[in-house]
């Protein structure tokens, strides 16, 4: 009670300037980017694009579009039966289906061989020694006939529609690439598992919805994306080492491609259901993003530069300003507050946290109406937490990736792209 | 190919001594042996020492020369004895079964041969009358087998349909089966020997495997390595990569000098110069080179091959004569399925109710014919037609399919029960079994239950 009583006094006596110091890291860096941009997505869904327009499949125009599925997977036996079982339930024809078994140990070929049997694969090969993802995809797009090529995860699933929707954006002949919505499967599984449903629902179902909007997709994921076949060999498909996804995407933006996301199109994948695997992928994925934001495409910057862009610059700036610095904003603000305020800045915390479970939820409805998955409605209970789990530890890992990355070049070390390939591959 | 009206006019010729020739005896005691000479015994030769030629009435031996004809062989052959006489072949051409062949036909190769014969001669003497003139097909392998004292082998024969024929059972129909029947009867003992391949269209187990492209299942296959560039992540086919006699990677124009530093070989692909798939393994299929049915791996069935040996219980058989008798006996022996059939006709009659006993049987025997794949078969027969009645309901293996009696079921609703099941066994079998279904009348369930059939 007395806590209670003497954070009541400490709020009394702050004037406007205090409060707004306060909370000055949530004000700047947070709200706007986290609510202002969802809820003008929200809005704009819900006001101009009824679901039933939006989901009403529409005939592509002209010839009808061959359609390649890659699949490059290591060490995918168990789940690859089930991503294909979902791909031959699709509602449109896909004419060719090509896995490559990347030097898989557990069976992985033989299990192909089978499915190969089955017809649920029209092409498989498999590479004794593990190449990489990206060198897999490569050699399946080489083998592949379709005018779109979809790549998708070998442990993941799909809506039977999802490649309907996923290849109508290709109507407009200036998309090259499609970005699927990535929705999690196995979000009961642990406290860990929930939160990352929220936040794949949040950040992807919602931000990449806004990121179209405006024209920003920056990365077509790996799990789930469509490519033109020609734009793929314009910009010679996939390159070299980790975060191949979001260095294809952004050679294809700077090629003058536009890259769409396909809100309705689902694609349900496994999160990491642990702690520990869940900051090992983190730690790769935070690694990859600084390494091709800071180093490789670094000039994304420099307007008129080569084929930069207005979205490209803009969507840089975004990154610099609500991601990077917030990330390494955040110990700095957590010093100031407890060297200006002391011990009341548990209090502000607190009040911080309670801030970000309002913002939270806001979001999370949003996300929930404008998905059109209802059902993920059942998940706010995490939100208690979620914002909590985001703030301090996620956040603690990619400062960690961040600095890892920019002192040791940690991406080189990544066990993800195997170690001959990492030798010789390009530096930044 | 002697020229059979002519024989047909031949004077009958009585039993007369041949001549023996010069320093040769046949060991056959005091009796004179009976020879069937086809078609004739040639002018320049003439037969050992207390044998006759006889062109009716029973023989000892089978002696064939130059110009035989299959045809005339089997006429002699449904003669009594015919079945299990031994064959002598001095006629120069191949016959697998002939218990002596010999390329020349003279006076010492024939007393050669007569000699060799005669432990067979004299087993067939001990046999009853009712043996040595049988003319069922289980009969005649197991005397034959006596008559030999040799096992009935497995032996690989290109020229058969099934690759595989047994030389003892002499020329009778399908000897696999009959040694199969007799096997279950515990009249012979089997030994596995091979299991072939066999078409599912034609059951030739003359069947060539090759490697086939997956998409069009064309055997027109070259292999081709994958080359993996690090530096680019490019990875495609070699001759994509192959410019002016060097390595040089398609997508970034760099030459490739070092492998394992540059680039690697990390798989090949099979690739068909028909339809130019490519996939990394070939399928494995079957080309029927009877039929020319061409089936992959999973598509083709097998058959066990085994060989046989007599047991005593089938040399008792011999000795009694009497193969019904035994089978009689067999029939009657316990079966733990014929008090509770019994229990279940008593009950109905007892109550009123009714039961319902049908049999359903295999019409089309190659479907399941004996194997590891007539095992499965049936198994998975016994499996649906168990999965698809009531616990109350019994299920057996009888005759050439099964059994089922279903108390509390009147007949027209246990056939549309039966073609249900029948359906599904269909559904779950690879070739038709062409089952077919037949109700049991109260004295025929009455008869299978008191063991009586």
């Amino acid at each position: 009670m007395n806590f209670l009583h003497d954070a009541v006094v400490f709020l009394d006596q702050l004037d406007l300037f205090g409060i707004i110091t306060m909370f000055c890291f949530m004000i700047i860096l947070e709200v706007p980017r986290y609510f202002l941009g969802f809820a003008s997505a929200g809005l704009f869904h819900v006001f101009h694009e009824p679901h039933s327009a939006h989901y009403a499949p529409v005939a592509l125009t002209g010839r009808k579009p061959r359609i390649s599925v890659v699949i490059a997977g290591h060490n995918e036996a168990k789940s690859i039966r089930d991503c294909l079982r979902s791909l031959s339930e699709q509602t449109v024809k896909i004419d060719q289906i090509i896995v490559v078994d990347d030097g898989s140990t557990d069976g992985m070929s033989s299990v192909l061989q089978g499915l190969r049997k089955e017809r649920l694969i029209d092409i498989s090969i498999t590479n004794q020694l593990r190449c990489g993802k990206a060198a897999g995809c490569n050699l399946a797009v080489v083998y592949a006939t379709g005018d779109i090529i979809v790549n998708v995860d070998a442990d993941s699933s799909f809506d039977c529609d999802a490649i309907e929707k996923i290849v109508l954006p290709f109507r407009d002949p200036k998309v090259g690439a499609v970005s699927g919505n990535i929705g999690v499967r196995n979000s009961g599984v642990s406290l860990v598992a929930g939160f990352q449903a929220i936040e794949y629902l949040i950040s992807i179902s919602l931000g990449k919805r806004t990121a179209d909007m405006v024209g920003m997709v920056a990365c077509a994921s790996g799990a789930f994306s469509a490519f033109r076949k020609e734009a793929l060999v314009q910009i010679g498909g996939n390159s070299s080492g980790p975060g191949e996804d979001f260095d294809m995407t952004s050679r294809l933006r700077r090629s003058g491609w536009k890259i769409r996301f396909a809100g309705d199109s689902w694609c349900m994948t496994d999160v990491p259901h642990t702690l520990a695997a869940l900051i090992r992928q983190r730690r790769r994925w935070d690694r990859d993003t600084l390494r091709l934001r800071m180093r490789k495409f670094r000039d994304a910057h420099l307007l008129g530069r080569g084929n930069v862009r207005g979205a490209i610059v803009t969507d840089h700036l975004d990154f610099l300003i609500f991601n990077l610095l917030p990330t390494l904003a955040f110990p700095a603000y957590l010093i100031f507050l407890f060297w200006w305020y002391g011990a009341a800045s548990i209090l502000i915390l607190t009040a911080v946290a309670a801030v970000y479970i309002v913002l939270d939820m806001i979001s999370f409805w949003i996300a929930v109406e404008v998905s059109g998955r209802r059902s993920a409605a059942l998940w706010w209970p995490y939100l208690l937490g979620y914002g909590i789990f985001n703030a301090y530890i996620m956040r603690s890992v990619r400062i960690f990736a961040y600095f890892e990355e920019w002192v040791f070049r940690s991406s080189y070390k990544d066990t993800y792209v195997p170690k001959r390939v990492l030798n010789v591959i390009p530096h930044y | 190919m002697p020229d059979m009206r002519e024989m047909a006019a031949l004077p009958p010729v009585s039993p007369s001594p041949i001549p023996a020739a010069p320093g040769l005896r046949v060991e056959s005691g005091n009796a004179y042996q009976r020879l069937r000479a086809i078609p004739k015994i040639p002018n320049m030769l003439s037969a050992p020492d207390k044998c006759i030629l006889t062109e009716k009435g029973s023989f000892d031996a089978i002696i064939l020369f130059d110009g035989w004809s299959p045809l005339a062989l089997n006429t002699v052959r449904l003669s009594p004895c015919g079945q299990i006489v031994p064959v002598i072949n001095l006629s120069g051409s191949h016959l697998a079964w002939a218990d002596y062949s010999a390329s020349t036909a003279s006076a010492v190769v024939l007393a050669d041969a007569l000699h060799k014969v005669q432990p067979i001669i004299r087993r067939i003497a001990e046999l009853p009358e009712t043996v040595k003139g049988a003319h069922e097909d289980d009969l005649i392998l197991l005397a034959r087998m006596w008559t030999r004292d040799a096992a009935l082998t497995p032996k690989y024969d290109p020229a058969s349909k099934l690759l595989i024929s047994y030389p003892l059972a002499g020329p009778l129909p399908a000897p696999q089966d009959v040694a199969w029947s007799l096997s279950e009867l515990g009249l012979l003992r089997r030994a596995f020997f091979d299991r072939l391949h066999a078409c599912p269209t034609c059951q030739s187990s003359r069947v060539t495997v090759r490697e086939e492209c997956p998409s069009c299942r064309s055997a027109n296959l070259i292999e081709e390595q994958i080359v993996h560039h690090f530096r680019c992540a490019h990875e495609g086919p070699m001759s994509s990569f192959y410019r002016s006699g060097r390595l040089v990677c398609p997508k970034c124009s760099k030459y490739l000098t070092h492998i394992g530093l540059d680039y690697d070989k990390p798989g090949h692909v099979q690739v068909c110069r028909e339809c130019g798939n490519s996939d990394s393994a070939a399928l494995v299929g079957f080309v029927c080179i009877d039929c020319g049915t061409n089936k992959a791996a999973d598509e083709i069935t097998s058959r066990d091959w085994y060989g046989y040996e007599l047991t005593t219980p089938g040399e008792q058989v011999l000795i009694d004569g009497d193969f019904a008798a035994f089978s009689r006996r067999k029939l009657t022996a316990y079966d733990p399925v014929r008090p509770v059939l019994l229990q279940m006709l008593r009950e109905a009659e007892e109550f009123g109710d009714p039961l319902t006993v049908l049999s359903i049987d295999f019409t089309r025997k190659d479907a399941v014919a004996n194997g590891r794949t007539s095992r499965q078969a049936r198994a998975i027969c016994l499996e649906t037609l168990q999965g698809g009645l009531r616990p109350v309901d019994v299920v057996t293996e009888y005759g050439n399919g099964f059994l089922l009696a279903l108390p509390r079921i009147k007949a027209d609703t246990a056939r549309a029960q039966a073609n249900v099941l029948i359906k599904r066994i269909k559904d779950v079998l690879r070739n038709d079994p062409g089952l077919t279904i037949s109700f049991l009348s109260a004295d025929g369930v009455r008869a299978i239950a008191e063991g009586r059939q």
